[in-house]
Order: structure tokens, then C-alpha cells, then sequence
């Protein structure tokens, strides 16, 4: 049913519940890899792999709050979802808001889990998919000089031409040169395209000047 | 370390409260009459066995000479089973109880931790009471000024005569074993025998066996070497804490021991002691109860001296002599030898004669005498012969003797016999005569006392009130025999008369003194029984025939267990025989039938009676009905249980959240693998093994979730104190496996420092659980304000003691502040917002219930630590 190649992670201190959730995950066709202690899954977490954390919230040592800020720090992209043994509202929603995919309790039932485990996957591939777009935008704003990157930062932040001359202190066809250059490296046609590359690569967010 | 608040607290009140009642007792006691009230304190309790003949002897001393009545009362220290201070404050509170209106008229401390401790707490608990120290070493008095109001019958112990006595009898000893016990008062005196041995030491090794137990001694002393010796100091407590009360402890020795063994007292000597200079515990009685006498009619105790009693009695057993091969003749002058057999005494049958009591010539000699007789009366000179040798015997024994010619009625009489019958000068009388110096109200019983012997078979025996010339009426007993002729006609009668007035007046004493014990006894207000050597009843008062409805003869022997209870029965029957057994004091509880029918609850004391000369006589007991006092129990306990109930349901509640999560974690285990079975089934490819290992996963965390529940309905239970014996460490575990998610909630981290392979406690598994439940969420609030390292719970468990086991809970809070410690273990005082505020007093009253004591402490910079004990599982010791 699943042929995505991606694996499970399940990281729970309890054997037996591990063991359980294994086979439930095997029974629907996907592959687990199983970790007793957050610190274990630290320690074997590839970045490039793609999948699923299926995370045990309390846990001695490091929990999985902890394992979550972990991954934050690290930019990874892996979707986390928790499961608890008692459903605290506080934590929940902490972990939510830091990015959980699904805060489910124990004991969880099959389709529950299995549709949590769906949409973690199909987020998480949106979201190696926009990391990739991300990336091939990085690559080509790497090929623009220090002059050309200045005048895009100002291009996508509203200023007109004339004005971003003014401020560099150059010709106003020296900044349209410029500015051609930048479009062409980017691969944008229109100004509207160029914003949008911009803010997905977290360039320029000041607002768009009212036109 | 901070001192506990509430011990300086309770100490402090009771500080108060016995000098309030020290100031009524002083002034009550001024004006009181009455009997007069002694208070005998003892150092190890009165079954004690060197207290006995002390006790004893100073009892019965005391009860007999003295004019007015006694009220004694009793107080031990039970030194050797309490490490002393401790048990101090107990006493102290004991005798404030005991004398609840009115101080006693002296007070009496037997042995040196009693005189020690009277001593230290004269100024708080006797004050203005005189004191009479007694049984105590002089070595314990040093250091001591004794007041004006105080006096002590002392006696000192001569250690090194003892040594030299044994190496006069035996003088190739070279090695002698001591038993001397391991209590802190035998360490004094193994202190003092090192010290005092030091002149031995060139050529006498001495062993102190302190360190062994009592099987060890046992054999050790049964394979000594040749030339040993063994000094028996005294056992109390031997090194593996166990205390002997009974003086069996020197026969067991002694039955071990393959060298000859000597000792101290002269109340050892027939147990297996050789003898030697004896000091008698008995005297010191005597000589205390002297002294005591001269106190309660008086005198200023200060001004009475007493010497120093020593060992001055050279007493031997005999038996052990011939054991060991030593002669009579190595002995030191002044000797007496004790104990011989019964082939000895024949052959000093003379010299036994004329000492034996008058008891035996009254029966046993008049008869020889007067066969001897008859069967030399045919030899006048024989006759002036026996004659002389009757007088002789019968001035040996102040016997009188008479011969009365029945022809003649001349009566011809000798010895203390003529001088109370008015004879005349030339010593004689005749039948008339003798019955003018007969009573009036006994006459006729003599005159047909002579005639039955002169018409009988020719004995004659009477008891019968003499009037000595003098006037004065004396009690005489006489025996006669009459010689017939052929034709049986009488010819003479001769006898023996003896003045028995002294025996006659203590008869008549004793019946008097019992006619005054039962009076006693009948006007108590409480059931009093008395049973014999054989342990059969022999005596019951008034109240308990009232009480029971039934008559005397119903009662004696084994009647009165008739009306026990036969749920009761047989434990009563127990307690009673293995008490009488082992001659120790009881008190028991049972349900005895009243006249109406209905059963109610006694407390039975019964205690062993011995008489002057300490001979066992068997018990005399008191009952009291003491059914409401156990109702009022049982409701407390009942009260009790509920309020733990709630404690623990609301302690429970706290954990409820975690409590769930442990549930939790077996189930989604169930969930997980029983879908995964469908799912696998449901697919069509289903691999039967796979399937199978998944069934027996759920069937075994099943098994998981069922055990929690199990755990969690027993702390829910509510129900009885079930005792059993358990192993502490597993409680800790299991109250650890319980909180395990509430632990890891509140991240807390748990170190364990468990000590192995501890003995058994004997405890009440959910008690304890709810105990250590309580602690483990009091400490992981305390912590709630530490950043998460920094909540490090620590749990230990370790033997402090030989009967106790020790727990405690340590967290790393900011510890109790001094006004919270004060408050601590009031009802209701909490700290804690939704707190109920009886987890503390609850934890502390089941500890207090166990027998074990609950502490709390501060730590050195912060944090706090509950330690409690529990006292271990004591197998049965028969």
C-alpha cells in the first residue's frame, strides 16, 4: 500500500507498547524502526532519510518535548507525532505549536493512527518538496554578486528604480542593468515572481508598497 | 543536624507536667495515712533472677516485721532490653501515672542502673521521698553525694577473692573463662575484673567471653583444656542481644561446661557454682528492709550507716567438690559445705541428731527411744544406762521427759518438762498434779487422750495449753507410751513433753495473717485468684464468685476455665501455662462469663509467689473488667482505620493522573497488537506464528494491566490490620513501580540505596505502602520549584538496630522551615493548597502502631528526610 520508502520512527521507553505499534504499522505495510529512549534515536537520525516519528511524550531522561526542540534545532523536516498516556491539554498544545503533526493518547486506535501516520507523511513530503524549491532558489541567488543581491533586496522590498539609486549612490541605468541581470539569474519574468522567490528564501518581508 | 521539635515539645510537657504534680504529691503526702507506700524500682524487672531472692527477702522482711501495713508498688527500667535514656522519659511518665494523687513513703531503686537512675532524677521525680539505695555496688555510688533524705544498703563486690578462692582449691589454673554479658553495665564490670585481675595476669590467662551468645558459651565451656577454670559473672544480655531473665542460665552452663566454675552469689550456689565467698542477695534484702523499717517510722535517713556487706559467707556445694576431687580438709576455716547425699548424712548420723529440728525428734526419736527401752528394761543397769542417754538426747533437743508409775501414781519428771510441772523439790508429782498444770479448756481433751492410751494400744499424743508455775500459758506437745504387763494391765507410761509455743504463735500468725489476706482479697475491688505449685486454683475472692455466680468449689482446680471464653481458651490457657512454666509474671486478655450470662473482657495479671525462703509457691493473680476500655479501642481503631482510608483514597487521587498512564501503557500494547492481528488476518496472508506470538503479547499485558489494578484496590481496601511478615525493600519497589509515571511526570529521579539481604519486618503490607506512598509525593511537592535536575528523590533502607529496620525518604527542596516542623504532625496543618493535611500524622501513627518510631529532619543546607523504623519479624522462640 505504501511504497513511498519511507520508515517509521517509533521512540517509546515501554517495550511491549513499541513492539505492539511495530506490528500495527507492519500489518499496514510500513517499515519501523524502533528506539526505546530518545537519546537512541539521536544517535541513529539521519536527516536525508525520509519518514515519520511516531514519540512517546513521557519518557525518563531526555523526553519527548526535548527530542522535538531537538529536531527544531536541526531544521529537520521529519513530522512528529506524539503519543501520551494521558491527554494534558498544556503539553499538547505546546507541542502543536512548535509543530506536531497529531497529539494522539494512549491506547490509540488503528485507523487514528494510520490516518495521523498519512498526513505526516504527505506533509512531510510537501514540505521536502518546498525545502527543495527552497534549495534551488538558495542555488540561484548564490550565482548573483554582492551589487546584484543588494539591488534585488531592494527591488523586492518595493523600491522604484530611482530610488534604489539614489540610495547606492549609482546611475539609474547602471541599477536597470542591475536589475535585468537579477531576473535573468533568478529565471523570473515578472516582479510579482521575483517577491515570491524572495520570501520563500526569507528575503525582503517588509511590506509591498501600495500601488 | 537540627533536634526534632516535637521530641524537645513532648519532653518539655512532660517536664511541666511532673513538676505541677510533684508539688501536689509533696503536700498531699504530708498528711496522708493510710498504709504505707513503698516503691520498689527495679533495674531489669522483678522476674529478674538476681532480683529475686533480693526482692523476695526484702518483701517479706519488710511485710512481717513492720507494724503498720504495706502498699507496695513496682517500676522497672528493664535495662538490658532498652539502651538507657531512652526508656528514661517512659518511666518518668509511668510513675507519674502510678502515683496519680499521692507520693510514696520511700523509695527503694534495687541494683545500680535503678539507683542510678533514682540518683538522676531525684531532683525531678522524688523529691522530699526518702530514698533507700539498695543492691547496688559501692563502685556505683562513687561520684554520687547523697543527701540528707537518702541512705543505701551497699555491698561491694570482692572480684579477686573469687580468683583467689578457685586457685586456692585448684592451684595449677592457669586459663579462666569469664561469663560476663555484653549489656552496658556487665562492660562496667568487665572493665573492673580487667583492673582487678591484674595480679593474676603472670600467671592466669583470663578470656571474657562478652562476645559470644549464650549457644556459643555453651560450646566454648565444653572444651575448655585441662587446668581451666570458669568465673561465672552474671549473663543479662549475651552478644547476639538475646536477655536471660531466670537463673537457668547458670545450670546451662554449668551442664555445658567440662571445668569447675565459680561465681559470686550465694543464690548460685546449688546451680552449679563450686561456692567460695558468697555474697547473699538475700541478706541485702534482709538488711534493706531494716533499714527501710527504721525509715518509715522515722527515722532520718541520713543519719542511718549500714556497713558495707561483703562476701563473708564461705559456703560450698558439695557435690561439685567430689566432682572435681577436692578435699573438705582444703577448704578455709569457717567453711560450711551444702548439699550432701543422702549416704553422707548416715554416717554422721550423731552429729545429725543432735542438731536436727525438733519436728523430726517429735516424731522419729520418742519412738526409738522407747523401744530401745523396752528392749533393754530387763537390765536395770541397762536401763540407768538408756535413761542417761535419753536425758542426754532430750536436754540436746530441750526436750522434757516424764515417766509416770501408773502403780504408784507417782510422775517423775526431767528437764524443761519438771520445771513446769509443779513438781516439787524432789521432781515429783502425780496425776493430779499434772492436770492442775493442764489448761482448763484443754483438760478434758488430756484425760481422754491418757485414757484412750491406757485402754488402747498404749500411745498417747496431745497438744494442749500448759500453766507454768509462773502463770504464763504455754502451747505443749506431748507423746507417751504405756508398758503393759502380761494381762495388759498399764504398769507406767513414760514420754517426751516439749514446749511448742514459739511454732504455735507463728501458726497462729500465719493463720492470722491469711485470715487478713482474704479479708483483703474479699473487700478488693478486683477479681483475685490464687493457684499451687501444681498450677491447679486454690483461691478465689468474693468478687470473683460475685462476678461469675458460681461457688467456690465450682471454681477450684480447672473449674474456673468453665466460664473463659472457648475462643479464648486455649491462648489462655497458653499464656498461663508457659508463664507458670517459666515462673514469669503475665497479663493477659480474655472473655470471661458473668453471673447473667454475658461474656465480658478481663485483663488477667498473674505473678509467681515464693515464700521467706524463696521457695515457689505458685501465682496469685488480679482481673479487671476492662470490656469498656476495649470497645472504646476497637471504636478508635475502627475511627482510625477509616481516617487512613481516606488518607489513602486522597492520596491515591493525587496520583490518579499517573495512576491511568500505568493502566494505559499495557492497553494501547493490547490495542496495538489485537488490530495488527485483524489487520494481518483481514490481509488474507496472515503467518499463524505471528498471530499466535501476538495473542500470547496481549494475554501478558493483560496480565500487566490486571497487576496494576490489583495494586491499586488493595491501597483502595478497607479493611483490617493484616500483619505478616514481608521484606521492606519489595514494598519500597512496589510503591516505586506505582509511581512510576507520576515520577517521570514531575521528572523526578529516583536513586535507591537498598541494603541486602535484609530480615523479614512485621508489618501490614498496604500500611506501609500508603506510608512510603505519602513520603515519595510529599518529597516530589517539596521539589516542585527545583529546576528538573536538580529533583532527586533518594530512598534507603538499612538494619539500625538489631530488632529495627530503617527507611527514609530524602529530597533536595528548600527543607521544612522551624514553624512547619513544630506543626508538623498536628491533624489537619498543611502546607499544601488542596492538601487535607493528615498524610504526616496518619504515616506517623500506623509507624507508631507497628512498633517502629517516624522522624523528620532538615538536611545540612536544604532539603529534608522522613526516616521511619520497623521492627523485624522475631521467629517464635520456644
Amino acid at each position: 500500500v505504501n511504497d513511498t520508502g519511507c520508515r517509521i520512527y517509533l521512540v517509546d521507553d515501554d517495550p511491549s507498547v513499541l513492539k505492539g505499534l511495530s506490528r500495527l504499522l507492519c500489518s499496514a505495510g510500513y517499515e519501523t524502526v524502533q528506539f526505546s529512549s530518545a537519546k537512541q534515536f539521536m544517535e541513529h537520525y539521519d536527516a536525508d532519510e525520509p519518514g515519520c516519528l511516531v514519540l512517546d511524550l513521557a519518557m525518563p531522561g531526555f523526553t519527548g518535548l526535548d527530542l522535538q526542540r531537538w529536531l527544531l534545532e536541526l531544521n529537520s523536516p521529519l513530522p512528529v507525532i506524539f503519543l501520551t498516556g494521558h491527554g494534558d491539554v498544556p503539553t499538547s498544545v505546546r507541542a502543536i505549536k512548535k509543530g506536531a503533526v497529531d497529539f494522539l493518547t494512549k491506547p490509540v486506535n488503528d485507523e487514528e493512527l494510520l490516518r495521523a501516520i498519512r498526513e505526516a507523511l504527505e506533509h512531510e513530503s510537501a514540505t521536502r518538496m518546498e525545502y527543495a524549491k527552497v534549495a534551488a532558489i538558495r542555488a540561484r541567488l548564490g550565482t548573483l554578486t554582492p551589487r546584484e543581491r543588494e539591488v534585488m533586496e531592494h527591488v523586492v522590498s518595493g523600491q522604484l528604480n530611482k530610488q534604489i539609486a539614489d540610495v547606492l549612490g549609482t546611475a539609474l541605468q547602471t541599477i536597470k542593468v542591475h536589475r535585468a541581470r537579477v531576473m535573468r539569474k533568478m529565471g523570473v519574468l515578472s516582479l510579482a515572481e521575483l517577491v515570491q522567490l524572495a520570501a520563500r528564501a526569507g528575503i525582503g518581508r517588509k511590506q509591498l508598497p501600495d500601488s | 543536624v537540627v533536634l526534632d521539635g516535637w521530641v524537645r515539645d513532648s519532653v518539655a510537657k512532660w517536664i511541666k507536667a511532673l513538676g505541677w504534680m510533684l508539688l501536689t504529691l509533696s503536700a498531699l503526702g504530708a498528711t496522708a495515712t493510710g498504709p504505707k507506700r513503698v516503691l520498689l524500682l527495679y533495674s531489669f524487672g522483678r522476674g529478674f533472677a538476681p532480683s529475686i531472692p533480693l526482692d523476695t527477702a526484702f518483701r517479706t522482711e519488710l511485710a512481717q516485721q513492720c507494724k503498720v501495713p504495706i502498699e507496695f508498688h513496682e517500676a522497672s527500667l528493664e535495662v538490658p532490653r532498652f539502651v538507657a535514656g531512652e526508656s528514661q522519659e517512659a518511666v518518668v511518665a509511668y510513675l507519674q501515672t502510678l502515683f496519680g494523687g499521692r507520693a510514696p513513703d520511700l523509695v527503694v531503686p534495687f541494683g545500680g542502673p535503678a539507683v542510678k537512675f533514682a540518683l538522676q532524677q531525684r531532683a525531678r521525680l522524688f523529691q522530699g521521698v526518702p530514698l533507700l539505695l539498695a543492691g547496688t555496688d559501692a563502685r556505683h555510688l562513687q561520684g554520687f553525694t547523697l543527701d540528707t533524705n537518702t541512705t543505701a544498703v551497699g555491698h561491694s563486690f570482692e572480684l579477686a577473692h573469687v580468683i583467689s578462692n578457685l586457685e586456692r582449691l585448684r592451684p595449677d589454673t592457669t586459663n579462666i573463662m569469664v561469663v560476663v554479658g555484653n549489656s552496658t553495665l556487665e562492660t562496667f564490670w568487665r572493665g573492673e575484673m580487667q583492673r582487678e585481675f591484674v595480679s593474676f595476669t603472670n600467671r592466669i590467662a583470663f578470656t571474657y567471653l562478652n562476645e559470644l551468645s549464650l549457644k556459643e558459651m555453651e560450646e566454648r565451656l565444653g572444651h575448655l583444656p585441662p587446668r581451666s577454670g570458669i568465673f561465672y559473672f552474671s549473663l543479662f544480655v549475651d552478644a547476639a542481644g538475646v536477655p536471660y531473665e531466670t537463673a537457668d542460665v547458670v545450670e546451662t552452663l554449668h551442664a555445658a561446661a567440662n571445668a569447675p566454675m565459680v561465681g559470686l552469689l550465694e543464690e548460685d550456689l546449688g546451680r552449679g557454682i563450686m561456692g567460695g565467698p558468697l555474697l547473699s542477695l538475700s541478706q541485702v534484702g534482709r538488711e534493706a528492709a531494716h533499714v527501710a523499717m527504721r525509715i518509715l517510722s522515722g527515722e532520718s535517713p541520713g543519719s542511718i550507716h549500714t556497713p558495707t556487706l561483703r562476701q563473708d559467707r564461705l559456703v560450698y556445694d558439695w557435690r561439685e567438690l567430689q566432682e572435681w576431687g577436692i578435699k573438705e580438709s582444703q577448704l578455709p576455716a569457717g567453711s560450711e559445705v551444702r548439699f550432701r547425699t543422702p549416704g553422707f548424712v548416715s554416717q554422721y548420723r550423731g552429729r545429725i541428731l543432735a542438731a536436727a529440728s525438733l519436728c523430726l525428734l517429735e516424731g522419729g526419736l520418742i519412738l526409738a527411744l522407747v523401744r530401745e527401752l523396752r528392749r533393754r528394761r530387763l537390765t536395770e543397769h541397762s536401763l540407768r544406762e538408756s535413761q542417761e542417754r535419753m536425758k542426754l538426747a532430750a536436754s540436746a533437743a530441750e526436750l522434757g521427759i516424764w515417766d509416770w508409775d501408773l502403780v504408784t501414781d507417782e510422775i517423775w519428771a526431767r528437764g524443761p518438762t519438771a520445771e513446769r510441772l509443779d513438781t516439787g523439790q524432789a521432781g515429783r508429782t502425780d496425776y493430779n498434779g499434772f492436770l492442775r498444770s493442764v489448761h482448763a479448756e484443754d483438760r478434758r481433751e488430756v484425760v481422754q487422750a491418757l485414757d484412750e492410751a491406757l485402754k488402747g494400744d498404749g500411745d498417747y499424743e496431745s497438744v494442749h495449753r500448759a500453766l507454768y508455775p509462773d502463770g504464763q500459758v504455754h502451747w505443749v506437745a506431748a507423746r507417751g507410751r504405756v508398758e503393759f504387763d502380761a494381762k495388759h494391765t498399764p504398769l507406767r507410761m513414760r514420754g517426751v513433753a516439749m514446749d511448742i509455743t514459739t511454732r504455735k504463735q507463728a501458726e497462729m500468725l500465719a493463720l492470722e495473717s491469711e485470715r487478713r489476706f482474704i479479708l483483703m482479697a474479699n473487700s478488693a475491688p478486683v477479681l483475685i485468684w490464687a493457684s499451687g505449685p501444681d498450677k491447679l486454683c486454690t483461691f478465689f475472692n468474693q468478687p470473683w464468685l460475685n462476678f461469675t455466680g458460681r461457688t467456690l468449689e465450682q471454681e477450684m482446680g480447672n473449674g474456673w476455665a468453665d466460664g473463659v471464653h472457648s475462643d479464648d481458651l486455649a491462648g489462655c490457657l497458653k499464656v498461663y501455662n508457659e508463664s507458670f512454666d517459666a515462673r514469669q509474671q503475665f497479663t493477659m486478655e480474655y472473655r470471661l462469663r458473668r453471673h447473667d450470662g454475658q461474656y465480658r473482657w478481663v485483663s488477667d495479671n498473674g505473678v509467681p509467689r515464693y515464700d521467706a525462703r524463696g521457695d515457689f509457691l505458685g501465682y496469685i493473680g488480679s482481673c479487671m473488667d476492662v470490656t469498656e476500655r476495649k470497645h472504646a479501642e476497637s471504636e478508635a481503631q475502627g475511627a482510625h482505620q477509616q481516617l487512613a482510608h481516606v488518607s489513602r483514597v486522597s492520596t491515591l487521587g493525587e496520583l490518579a493522573g499517573s495512576l491511568a498512564h500505568e493502566l494505559n501503557q499495557p492497553l494501547a500494547a493490547i490495542l496495538s497488537n489485537a488490530q495488527a492481528a485483524q489487520r494481518f488476518l483481514n490481509g488474507g496472508n496472515a503467518d499463524l506464528d505471528e498471530v499466535r506470538e501476538i495473542l500470547k503479547d496481549i494475554v501478558a499485558e493483560d496480565r500487566r494491566a490486571g497487576e496494576v489494578i490489583v495494586r491499586m484496590r488493595a491501597m483502595l481496601r478497607k479493611g483490617e490490620t493484616h500483619m505478616a511478615p514481608l521484606e521492606l525493600n519489595q514494598v519500597i519497589w512496589e510503591v516505586l513501580g506505582l509511581m512510576r509515571s507520576e515520577l517521570l511526570s514531575r521528572r523526578v529521579t529516583t536513586t535507591t540505596h537498598l541494603a541486602q539481604d535484609l530480615p523479614l519486618v512485621l508489618a501490614d503490607r498496604v500500611q506501609l505502602q500508603q506510608v512510603l506512598l505519602n513520603l515519595i509525593v510529599n518529597a516530589c511537592d517539596a521539589m516542585s520549584d527545583n529546576p528538573p535536575p536538580e529533583r532527586r528523590l533518594t530512598i534507603t533502607s538499612q538494619l539500625v538496630d538489631p530488632e529495627l529496620i530503617e527507611a527514609a525518604v530524602t529530597d533536595i527542596g528548600p527543607g521544612f522551615a522551624l514553624d512547619v516542623l513544630e506543626r508538623i504532625f498536628e491533624p489537619f496543618y498543611t502546607t499544601k493548597p488542596n492538601g487535607l493535611g493528615l498524610g504526616l500524622p496518619i504515616c506517623r501513627s500506623i509507624i507508631d502502631a507497628h512498633g517502629g518510631q517516624l522522624l523528620v529532619e532538615n538536611g545540612e543546607e536544604r532539603g529534608a528526610t522522613v526516616r521511619f523504623t520497623v521492627p523485624l519479624h522475631k521467629k517464635e522462640v520456644l
